[in-house]
């Protein structure tokens, strides 16, 4: 499973594939104060990335590899 | 070669004649929604095969194709000339990479990168349907400097100077990924993530984010910029699937300088404000005009560099840099030296250099150069998007049921079946042998028995052997629909550049030709088809004051006559006049004045066969080249066909070509002369006759006979070959005479005697003795002896 839930935090793990962006997205509409830790993410697909862009929750890791973080950096972090 | 390569070399090949010939069908009939379709699956095909294969720029083209035609097949997008025109350019192009490809195994160097213009230009229409094709093509270019991000981190302006200072080229990659494109199976990310060396990259939203409720995640609304080193072919092949979705524009040092300085560029250089490519233009002509600076003024040179300048000043509607310019030409003028000119362009240059975008001027790193050839590629399309024209030319096929390919069809290499022929043509020559076989048993063995059975077993293999002959004809005969195909596009291209307006209709096009007949006849044509377009037909108000249709018709038939072909091609022209002829041909001195009072109209009209004639008043670059009829007769001889013109002042010309069906095999009658046999091609015979010698009058030191009341020259072939011999009498005193066909003029060759008759393979004689215009060439004879073939016509040329 690479879209796992604990508690009040989505764990985006290794591989999170375009099924998972409306799982993601629903989640992340029904809880507003959704965090995501992306620690062990080594790609997501764009369509995840787009359900980050749009709601913006709390990452409460970034991914700890340099390339998947440069490109969610490229993404999140801006204005 | 790879024998998938080939194969798909020869589908597209045919696929693209089709896609020709439907863009020409749809461009009389816009409305044709079969034919749309067509278009459509068409492109479509030939595009997917093309992703079998490493050919990104083909790919990029025909995806780009196929999209303006899916448009037009939904009614996004209305049918139109222009739109045709890019079409039919794109043909063209991929025309072109297939002929490198079938050339060199590859695309080679020039087709690696897609053909920007092609591909922005049929984009656009997509775009902006309603605006002109290359405009945002154009636009695109000359904002590319402001869309470098101002805001980039100094880090990464650091590693991107270094890496153009080491020659990398670097690009700034814009890739709008289509809303739908995750149902396509396509990961925007992945696919940028593959990307090479990037230094920077920025995802945004294309539009601004819904609220959460409202969001669909799967309608994609990405925006990915990148900085990146790349070479532009990496990237074309990495984006050739989506090449609509993705923009890149090269980075030079200059450019992220302008960025940095924020340089407004439109302040007051003389030349400021110029589109690049008449910056570019102007660089050129600058340097050579210091190239040039020391001849004395004004060299034809200087005159042309003087003409384009104000060509381009005056298209650039800047008042000030024309009165500028035509102070410094007035200046030159005056004190013959070209050096006012010179200071005054090269200023005005460097501060259009300093002050405008880099995209122009001195070449300082390789990723400028490549730069500045850009925007004129871009230019040269918006000149070539013509305005749009009224409907100069509607060819129409009178036989638009054209039989359709069968559907089992097996293709071979013409070699090979030129292989064929040639064994065929042996075992015909072979089989000759057996009679002389039986000859010789009969007399020199009286072996009667064998001799009867030796020609009964001939009799079943020259069955067979005719049969074989027959059968490869048929293989190498070929439709004349192959040559004719391509004249509906030479007429609309040729008609839309002289503004005339021209039906060209097509007829008997299924008439059936042997193929290298066929092959033969394709220049001769299309030479006369540009004559008749260029000299023959009127300008569209010359022909209304003729009282004419505005609309010209030229009308290419074939026919099948019987064992020739005919192909009769006729305009409704101002025809060709004697009279006129008369004139040209005495100014050139062509033919004695004399001689050419005595001729009739018609042989007025023939002269235009003359090696150094050309009737145009003016050589256009259209027809007239040098290349005269004379050519086109000879070509048409050198077949063995001939060709026939008739002309009615104001009515129009009719020139009708003859071809044998098939070369392979020509019927000659045999011949004596001199104690040699000769061959003469029985198409030129008109009759033989005995004629007595008291019947020959020598009129003007010139032999003559009178021959059914008419008057023909004779000319002994001993004579005409130097062979020091009267030619022989029979026993009644009587020549032995031919009547041929030279030329529509009759003439009669005296020799000894006549034989029969019989079928030869032509074999046209080779080297030294190929020059031998008066010999068509050789045939090997049953009894393995060579008989020499005459070609009269040359003969008494």
């Amino acid at each position: 499973m690479s879209l796992i839930f604990k508690g009040n935090v989505a764990h985006l793990v290794d591989q999170v594939t375009v099924e998972d962006a409306e799982t993601l997205l629903e989640w992340l509409t029904q809880q507003p104060v959704g965090k995501v830790n992306l620690k062990k993410l080594e790609h997501l697909h764009a369509a995840n990335l787009q359900v980050l862009m749009a709601t913006c929750p709390k990452v409460t890791a970034w991914p700890a590899n340099p390339d998947t973080r440069a490109w969610l950096d490229a993404a999140l972090q801006q204005s | 070669m790879n024998a998938l390569l080939q194969q798909f070399l020869q589908e597209s090949r045919e696929a693209l004649e089709s896609i020709g010939s439907t863009l020409l069908a749809m461009e009389r009939e816009p409305g044709d929604h079969s034919r749309l379709g067509e278009l459509f699956r068409l492109v479509h095909t030939l595009k997917g095969n093309s992703g079998l294969f490493d050919f990104p720029a083909l790919t990029a083209v025909l995806h780009a194709a196929e999209d303006v035609m899916d448009a037009v097949r939904n009614d996004a997008l209305g049918f139109s000339q222009p739109l045709a025109d890019q079409l039919l350019d794109a043909a063209d192009y991929v025309s072109a990479f297939l002929d490198a490809v079938e050339s060199q195994g590859t695309p080679g160097a020039d087709f690696q990168v897609p053909p920007r213009k092609l591909v922005e230009g049929l984009r656009s229409w997509l775009a902006t349907p309603a605006l002109e094709g290359a405009n945002s093509g154009v636009a695109l270019v000359s904002t590319q400097n402001s869309r470098l991000p101002v805001d980039l981190p100094s880090a990464v302006r650091d590693l991107l100077i270094d890496a153009i200072n080491a020659e990398r080229t670097a690009f700034l990659l814009d890739y709008q990924p289509a809303a739908d494109c995750f149902f396509q199976g396509t990961d925007p990310l992945h696919q940028v993530r593959q990307l090479p060396d990037v230094l920077w990259r920025r995802i945004r939203p294309l539009e601004a984010w819904l609220p959460a409720a409202e969001i669909d995640a799967y309608a994609c609304n990405l925006r990915f910029e990148i900085l990146l080193l790349a070479s532009e072919e990496s990237l074309a092949e990495h984006f050739r699937y989506v090449a609509d979705q993705a923009t890149w524009w090269p980075i030079t040092l200059a450019s992220l300088q302008s960025v940095d300085e924020s340089v407004d560029t439109a302040s007051g250089s003389d030349l400021a404000g110029f589109e690049p490519l008449a910056l570019d233009i102007l660089s050129t002509q600058y340097q050579a005009l210091s190239a040039c600076s020391q001849e004395p003024w004004p060299s034809g040179q200087h005159v042309a560099i003087v003409t384009t300048l104000e060509r381009v000043l005056a298209s650039q509607d800047d008042v000030t840099a024309m009165a500028a310019f035509q102070d410094c030409r007035e200046q030159s003028n005056r004190q013959n030296d070209a050096k006012p000119l010179l200071s005054w362009l090269s200023g005005a240059m460097e501060k259009a250099i300093a002050d405008d975008t880099p995209s122009t001027g001195p070449v300082t790193t390789p990723v400028q150069g490549e730069l500045g050839g850009r925007p004129i590629a871009c230019q040269a399309l918006a000149l070539g998007v013509a305005p749009d024209q009224a409907d100069t030319i509607t060819p129409r096929r009178a036989d638009e049921t054209a039989s359709q390919a069968p559907a089992k069809v097996l293709k071979v290499e013409q070699e090979k079946i030129d292989r064929l022929m040639n064994l065929i043509g042996e075992i015909v020559v072979a089989k000759n042998g057996l009679p002389y076989l039986a000859e010789r048993a009969e007399e020199q063995y009286g072996q009667r028995e064998l001799a009867r059975e030796i020609k009964a077993q001939y009799a079943v293999v020259n069955r067979i052997a005719e049969d074989l002959q027959d059968a490869i004809m048929q293989v190498r005969m070929m439709p004349v629909s192959f040559i004719l195909q391509r004249f509906p596009r030479l007429v609309r291209d040729i008609t839309r550049k002289l503004d005339k307006k021209v039906n060209l209709i097509l007829e008997g096009e299924d008439t059936e030709a042997d193929k290298a007949m066929i092959e033969a006849l394709a220049d001769p044509l299309v030479h006369i088809v540009r004559n008749s377009l260029d000299h023959g037909l009127e300008a569209p108000a010359e022909r209304l004051a003729a009282g004419k249709p505005e609309t010209g018709t030229l009308r290419i038939r074939a026919s099948q006559n019987a064992d020739h072909v005919v192909i009769s091609i006729e305009d409704d022209g101002r025809g060709i006049d004697p009279q006129k002829i008369k004139v040209k041909v005495a100014a050139k001195g062509l033919v004695e004045p004399a001689a050419l009072e005595a001729m009739s109209d018609q042989e007025l009209v023939n002269l235009v066969f003359l090696p150094g004639f050309s009737t145009a008043e003016q050589v256009s670059d259209l027809s007239g080249r040098g290349v005269g009829m004379d050519v086109v007769r000879s070509g048409i001889e050198k077949v063995g066909g001939h060709l026939r013109l008739a002309s009615q002042v104001g009515q129009g010309t009719q020139l009708s070509l003859s071809l044998p069906l098939s070369m392979a095999v020509t019927q000659v009658m045999v011949i004596e002369s001199g104690g040699q046999r000769f061959g003469i091609p029985m198409d030129q015979v008109m009759e033989t006759v005995r004629l007595p010698d008291n019947a020959i009058h020598t009129i003007k030191h010139q032999p003559t006979a009178q021959l059914r009341g008419r008057t023909i020259p004779l000319k002994g072939l001993n004579q005409l070959l130097a062979v020091p011999l009267e030619q022989v009498r029979n026993e009644d005193d009587e020549y032995a005479l031919m009547v041929l066909r030279s030329r529509s003029e009759l003439v009669g060759l005296l020799i000894d005697d006549f034989y029969g008759s019989i079928d030869i393979i032509l074999k046209p004689m080779v080297g030294i003795l190929g020059e031998l215009s008066g010999y068509s060439g050789t045939a090997v004879m049953g009894d393995g002896s060579i008989l020499m073939i005459l070609n009269p016509t040359e003969l008494f040329a």
